[in-house]
C-alpha cells in the first residue's frame, strides 16, 4: 500500500461526499477500499480505475461505446423513474471532468451523469436500510413479497398473455401464474408487515 | 489471481466440444427453420456490432444458476423455522416449479418479440403501459438483494472478527478499535465503501468470471451445514458462554407445519430465493442455436441445481437448530476457525456480487 495511492483514494472519497459517513474512521475505510480495488483490478491492463473512477467512467464510456449505447434505452426509461435524480443532475456542480473532454456531446454526458447519480442513490439507500434493519429474513420477505413476486409471477404471466399467438395450455398456465402472483403479493405483504410490527 | 486464470482457460477449453455437440443436435432438430434462419441474421448483426461470443448450454446454466444462488439461500433455514419442515419442503418445490415456469414464459415471450431482448423491450412490445412497473419491480428486487448482501456481509464480518479478537480471554479490554471492529454499523459502512468504486463500472466482464468462483463458496457452505447437521461437528459448542442468551436452548423444536399467518409471512423468502428472471434475457440473447427446447434445458438445469442446493441448506439447517434458526443461518453457527474462514469467504463473495447486482439493474 503506497502512500500516493492513498492520496488518490482520499481524493475520490471527497469528490463523492462519502467522507461524511466515514469521517470517524477514514484510514481504515480507505485501506479496505484500496485492498478490494487492488485485489480485483490487478488484471485491468491500464489500471486506469485505480487513479480515479470518475475518469475511468469516461474512458469506459469511450472504450465500450457499443455496450453503453445498448444500455441507453434502459437508461432513458430509468430516467423516468428517477425524476428527482434527474433534477439533481442539473443542480450538481460542474466538477465532472466529462465536460473537459471535447468529443463528448451533451447527451452522452447527461446519460453518464444519470448513471452515476442513479448508482449513487441506489447504494446510499441500500446503505441506509442495511444500517437500520439487522434481520436478513425481514428484508428478504419484504422484497420477496413485492419485487420478487412481481418479477417472477405477475410480469411473466402478464407479458406472455399479451404476446401469445395461439390459445393453448401454456396460455392457461400463464393466467395461473399471473393470478397466483396477484393473490400472493398483497396477502404475503400483509402478513410480513404484521409480523414485522410484532417484533 | 492464478485460480481465476485457470478457470477462464478451462472454460474456454470446454467450449470447443460444446459447439460441435450443439451443431449436431441442431441438425437433428427441425422445429422451426424460419425462426432459426432469422436468428442467424440477428446473430450476425450482434457479432458485427458487439463482437460478443455466443454461449453454450452449459455456460448458460452456470450463469443462470450463479445468479439464483445468492443471499436468499442463507434465509431459507429461517424460512423453514417459520413454516415447519413439511410445509417448507412443499413450498420450496412449488416455488421452484413456478419460478421455472415464469422463466419459460419470459423466454417464450422474448423469442416471440425478437432479439436482442431485455425485460424492457419485451414489456414495451407487450404491455407498454406497465413498463414502469417492470422498472420498479426489478429495481426493488435488485435493491433487496443488494441490501441483503450488506446485512449478510456485516453480520459475517462481525462474527468473524469477534472470533479472531475475542477468542481466548473474554475479559479482554474493549478498546475503541476493537469495539469499532465488532460493530455492525462499521461493517455496513466498510462494505458500502468497498463496493462503491466497482459499482460505477458499466461492464464487469472480469468480475463476472471471478464471480463464477462463488459456487465454490456455496459448496463449502453446504458442506459446513451438512457437517453440523450430521454430528461431524458440534453445532452448540460455546453456546452457554454466550452472554446474550435470548433463547433458553441452542436447539429448538422441529414441527412439520405451523399456523397459516406464519407460513404465508415466510413464503416470500422462497419466492425471493428463486427469482432470477431479469437474467433470462441475456441468456436468450447469447445462447447459440436458440430454440425453446435448448432454453428449457438451461432453465430446468439451473432451477433444478438451485432446488437441490436450497433444499439441502434449508432442511439441514433447520434440522440443526430447529425453531431457533436465525434469519441468517450463518449467525447460528458457533465461532471457530473453520466457520470464521467461511464467514470471511462469504463476505468477500457477496462483496463481489454487489456490483454485479447493480449491473443487472442499470
Amino acid at each position: 500500500m503506497t502512500t500516493n495511492v492513498f492520496h488518490d483514494w482520499s481524493g475520490i472519497a471527497l469528490t463523492h461526499h462519502i467522507s461524511i459517513d466515514l469521517a470517524k474512521y477514514p484510514h481504515i475505510a480507505l485501506s479496505v477500499t484500496h485492498f478490494i480495488f487492488s485485489l480485483f483490478l490487478v488484471k485491468d491492463p491500464s489500471r486506469r480505475c485505480v487513479t480515479s473512477f470518475v475518469k475511468a467512467l469516461i474512458q469506459c464510456w469511450q472504450q465500450h461505446g457499443e455496450d453503453t449505447s445498448r444500455n441507453q434505452s434502459e437508461l432513458e426509461h430509468q430516467s423516468e423513474e428517477d425524476v428527482d435524480s434527474y433534477v439533481a443532475v442539473e443542480t450538481e456542480p460542474k466538477d465532472n471532468p466529462m465536460d473537459d473532454d471535447g468529443n463528448n456531446d451533451d447527451r452522452r454526458s447527461l446519460d453518464d451523469r444519470l448513471f452515476y447519480i442513479i448508482t449513487f442513490v441506489f447504494i446510499s439507500l441500500s446503505f441506509i436500510l442495511a444500517m437500520i434493519v439487522d434481520d436478513l429474513g425481514i428484508v428478504l420477505a419484504l422484497v420477496g413479497s413485492t419485487g420478487s413476486t412481481l418479477v417472477s409471477y405477475v410480469l411473466p404471466g402478464l407479458i406472455y398473455i399479451k404476446v401469445a399467438q395461439q390459445k393453448d395450455a401454456a396460455l392457461v398456465m400463464a393466467y395461473v401464474q399471473l393470478c397466483l402472483g396477484l393473490v400472493l403479493m398483497p396477502l404475503a405483504l400483509y402478513f410480513v408487515l404484521t409480523k414485522a410490527a410484532h417484533h | 489471481m492464478a485460480g481465476g486464470g485457470l478457470f477462464i482457460r478451462r472454460s474456454q477449453g470446454v467450449k470447443q466440444p460444446e459447439i460441435e455437440y450443439g451443431s449436431i443436435e441442431f441438425t437433428g432438430d427441425s422445429t422451426s427453420p424460419s425462426v432459426s434462419s432469422n436468428d442467424d441474421d440477428d446473430d450476425a448483426d450482434l457479432t458485427d456490432v458487439k463482437s460478443r461470443k455466443m454461449s453454450t448450454i452449459s455456460s448458460g446454466v452456470v450463469n443462470l444458476a450463479n445468479t439464483i444462488v445468492g443471499a436468499g439461500m442463507l434465509g431459507l433455514p429461517g424460512a423453514f423455522g417459520g413454516t415447519g419442515w413439511l410445509s417448507g419442503i412443499i413450498l420450496i418445490v412449488v416455488s421452484a416449479i413456478f419460478s421455472a415456469h415464469g422463466l419459460v414464459l419470459l423466454s417464450k415471450s422474448a423469442i416471440i418479440t425478437g432479439k436482442p431482448a431485455s425485460f424492457y423491450s419485451v414489456a414495451h412490445a407487450s404491455v407498454p403501459r406497465y413498463t414502469m412497473l417492470i422498472d420498479a419491480a426489478v429495481a426493488v428486487k435488485c435493491f433487496g438483494v443488494a441490501t441483503g448482501y450488506l446485512i449478510t456481509i456485516s453480520d459475517s464480518m462481525v462474527n468473524a472478527l469477534h472470533h479472531m479478537l475475542m477468542s481466548g480471554d473474554s475479559e479482554r479490554e474493549q478498546t475503541f478499535i476493537i469495539s469499532l471492529l465488532l460493530s455492525r454499523h462499521f461493517w455496513v459502512c466498510g462494505a458500502t465503501l468497498s463496493v462503491l468504486p466497482l459499482s460505477f463500472y458499466r461492464t464487469l466482464d472480469e468480475l463476472k468470471k471471478a464471480s463464477a468462483l462463488a459456487l465454490v463458496f456455496v459448496f463449502m457452505l453446504v458442506g459446513m451445514i451438512l457437517a453440523y447437521a450430521n454430528g461431524l461437528a458440534d453445532p452448540c459448542s460455546g453456546f452457554n458462554n454466550d452472554d446474550n442468551s435470548e433463547h433458553e436452548t441452542c436447539k429448538g423444536d422441529m414441527e412439520p407445519y405451523t399456523n397459516f399467518s406464519s407460513t404465508i409471512s415466510k413464503l416470500p423468502i422462497f419466492v425471493f430465493a428463486f427469482t432470477c428472471h431479469q437474467n433470462i434475457f441475456p441468456i436468450v440473447n447469447e445462447l447459440e442455436l436458440l430454440s425453446q427446447k435448448r432454453l428449457n434445458i438451461v432453465i430446468s438445469c439451473s432451477i433444478g441445481f438451485a432446488l437441490v442446493i436450497f433444499s439441502t441448506v434449508a432442511i439441514e439447517g433447520y434440522r440443526t437448530y430447529g425453531s431457533n434458526v436465525r434469519g441468517d443461518i450463518l449467525l447460528n453457527y458457533p465461532e471457530n476457525r473453520q466457520v470464521t474462514f467461511l464467514r470471511i469467504c462469504i463476505g468477500g463473495m457477496l462483496l463481489l456480487h454487489y456490483p454485479l447486482q447493480l449491473g443487472k439493474c442499470f
